[in-house]
């Protein structure tokens, strides 16, 4: 029986396929709402401290688009590892790093939404509100999907996706036995991508794979209703 | 104003009429400067609305000299440029050439005896590139000559790939497109049974042309810098035109400049009735337009290179980077960094490497191992601080003992994965010290 499927569904099915990915239905993928995040002309801000899986989850979203452009990823501790954006697919000549130092990490950024259509930026500590809205409206101009990575808020307003860090848990070690396997984060997105509705989210990391949104684990969040 | 804001010039000239440019059209009125030119000397390549090269080596004999041509040109386009007379400039590479004829005044010609020596006077602005010419200045280095005294392995380390286009103009050597030989036959034809009498029929049929010779050239692994446009009409007559690219020509660049030329031939009366043929024949392909891949974008391929090279000169080489797997135990290890735009290594990522740090691999690694401050219980990790705060330890993995590398007086350490509820490290312990291998993050 045959169906309508979306110019999406065959991107990633054959993208999926020359990848050698082995995936060959055309079964929509669970990670489907996480890789569609990156749109032109739009930031999505994640935000949470070192060591939540920010890193990985902003490769993951870079994933789709690395199958057909270059992305960059602008690195200002100089810790940035690759490893990373390898395991979730990213191929090795599609990733350029640039690492930039606060002084100059606005402008670095700004120049590299002239011509690269994905981007991971880790923003660095004491960069102003002024600067990151001057940069999302580069960003409106050039079209260029932006991923901004912070460890602190990022001002309302600029990004079309506020992904933040709830809660982070980790399988595998359990004193002395076992490594790392598997990693899950809980989401809060919040935005105008979620149309202003908080969401709540749940992410899987297997380490091999791209950072995956699993359908239907997470509770949605209690609302308050005022009579 | 040449970068005047559209603001500031109403402000300056409330009453002032705003046109908006029309390139078209402004090929369009070049077109019978183009027709005079090639009156007298036949191949000529048009780069943009009033800039064409002309190779004149073969008319030389045949005109009795540079000067006979250029007195001739002059005379020829004189009453077709009005206020704006002609300038010419003589040379033997195309840049020096193109400076020249910047330089001469309107209406005469500036002929260049040595094009090195011409060059090494002419200010490094002359290269067009704002933000090198900025970073030249800083360095001390104002004109062509200095840049060409130095050696061009220094500019490679230093500016990447646009520094060495950059040097090479300024030694002479204009960009060379490296000609090569298309192994099949890439040119575009369309003959149409029904003769193309409108301009939107003829715009349509550009675009796809277009497309279909890039995408020709693509699957060669080659990109062209000079095309040659042939229109032949219902009445037989046929015209043809040579545009020439510095860079690669793209999809767009090369539908406009087919475009452009059509509408001027339609519009100067080049072509008299319906277009029966049309064909593109790409000229000086180069292999600089590299083989892509099948789902990637020729465009946005050479985008983020223009802005890769333009962090490049404000960050320097070192600090872009693409990096290259191989084998290793330990993450950093397992990463080869080279510049972006040197070759890349040869280097063998498959082969096996027992005892390596399993996946999942660290996201962040800083470069040195840096002390961590664990606090140990009978051989337990229990607490790390983490800036200015204790966290506990959940769990961890380990220890894995490896043992260094001792013809290098590598010490043996014991690595572990430490999980707290902010995140999880990879971590080694040896002679009492913790050190942070990487962050899982």
């Amino acid at each position: 029986m045959s169906r309508i499927v979306s110019s999406g569904e065959i991107r990633r099915e054959l993208a999926a396929r020359l990848a050698g990915s082995g995936q060959s239905s055309m079964q929509p993928r669970d990670d489907a709402g996480l890789m569609d995040l990156i749109e032109p002309g739009r930031i999505v801000g994640l935000m949470g401290g070192i060591g939540f899986g920010l890193t990985k989850l902003g490769m993951s979203l870079l994933v789709e688009q690395a199958r057909l452009t270059p992305v960059a990823v602008v690195d200002h501790r100089g810790w940035f590892s690759p490893l990373a954006a390898w395991e979730v697919g990213i191929d090795p000549d599609s990733l350029y790093v640039v690492r930039a130092d606060r002084a100059q990490w606005p402008q670095v950024v700004a120049a590299l939404m002239s011509g690269i259509r994905a981007l991971y930026a880790d923003v660095p500590p004491g960069t102003g509100e002024q600067e990151l809205r001057r940069l999302a409206a580069i960003a409106r101009r050039e079209r260029s999907g932006v991923v901004l990575r912070s460890e602190h808020p990022i001002p309302s307003g600029i990004a079309h996706w506020n992904i933040r860090v709830e809660d982070l848990n980790w399988d595998g070690p359990q004193r002395g036995h076992g490594r790392l396997r598997n990693r899950t984060l809980r989401l809060t997105v919040t935005g105008k991508g979620v149309a202003g509705i908080e969401r709540r989210w749940e992410v899987s990391d297997d380490g091999t794979n791209p950072v995956r949104l699993v359908a239907g684990l997470a509770a949605s969040s209690p609302r308050r209703a005022i009579g | 104003m040449p970068g005047m804001r559209r603001r500031e010039g109403e402000a300056l000239c409330p009453h002032g009429v705003i046109l908006e440019r029309d390139i078209g059209r402004e090929v369009s009125t070049f077109e019978p400067m183009i027709d005079a030119i090639e009156q007298l000397v036949p191949r000529v390549e048009v780069v943009e609305p009033g800039l064409l090269f002309v190779e004149i080596a073969g008319a030389l004999r045949f005109y009795g000299g540079e000067r006979a041509i250029a007195e001739m040109v002059l005379k020829a386009v004189a009453p077709l440029t009005g206020a704006a007379p002609l300038r010419v400039g003589v040379a033997e590479g195309l840049f020096a050439a193109r400076l020249a004829a910047s330089q001469a005044a309107p209406g005469t010609a500036w002929f260049v005896d040595d094009d090195v020596a011409f060059l090494a006077e002419q200010g490094v602005g002359a290269i067009g590139n704002r933000d090198l010419e900025a970073t030249f200045q800083w360095l001390g280095i104002t004109t062509l000559g200095e840049l060409a005294r130095i050696p061009r392995e220094a500019i490679a380390s230093r500016f990447g790939q646009v520094g060495l286009e950059a040097h090479r103009l300024a030694t002479g050597e204009d960009r060379p497109p490296s000609p090569r030989q298309v192994p099949v036959d890439t040119a575009v034809e369309r003959v149409f049974e029904d003769p193309l009498i409108m301009m939107d029929q003829v715009g349509f049929a550009a675009r796809a042309m277009a497309a279909e010779l890039i995408e020709g050239l693509r699957r060669v692994g080659v990109a062209a810098h000079r095309i040659e446009v042939e229109a032949v009409t219902e009445d037989g007559s046929s015209r043809h035109r040579v545009w020439r690219s510095a860079n690669p020509f793209t999809e767009e660049m090369l539908a406009d400049r087919v475009w452009w030329q059509l509408r001027a031939w339609v519009e100067r009366g080049g072509v008299t009735s319906g277009i029966v043929r049309l064909r593109i024949v790409p000229a000086d392909v180069s292999g600089e337009g590299r083989q892509l891949g099948f789902l990637e974008d020729t465009v946005a391929k050479m985008d983020a290179e223009r802005a890769l090279a333009r962090v490049q000169t404000m960050v320097g080489p070192d600090h872009v980077l693409v990096a290259v797997p191989r084998g290793g135990r330990d993450p950093a290890e397992r990463v080869a960094w080279r510049r972006w735009g040197e070759p890349p290594p040869s280097i063998r990522p498959t082969d096996p490497w027992p005892g390596a740090t399993p996946s999942p691999s660290p996201a962040l690694v800083p470069p040195d191992p840096a002390p961590l401050d664990v606090e140990w219980d009978g051989g337990m990790p229990t607490r790390v601080r983490l800036r200015s705060r204790w966290v506990p330890v959940l769990s961890w993995a380990g220890p894995w003992r490896r043992t260094g590398r001792w013809w290098r007086d590598e010490e043996t350490v014991d690595r572990y994965q430490l999980v707290t509820s902010v995140g999880a490290f990879l971590c080694d312990v040896a002679s009492e010290r913790t050190l942070l291998v990487g962050i899982y993050d």
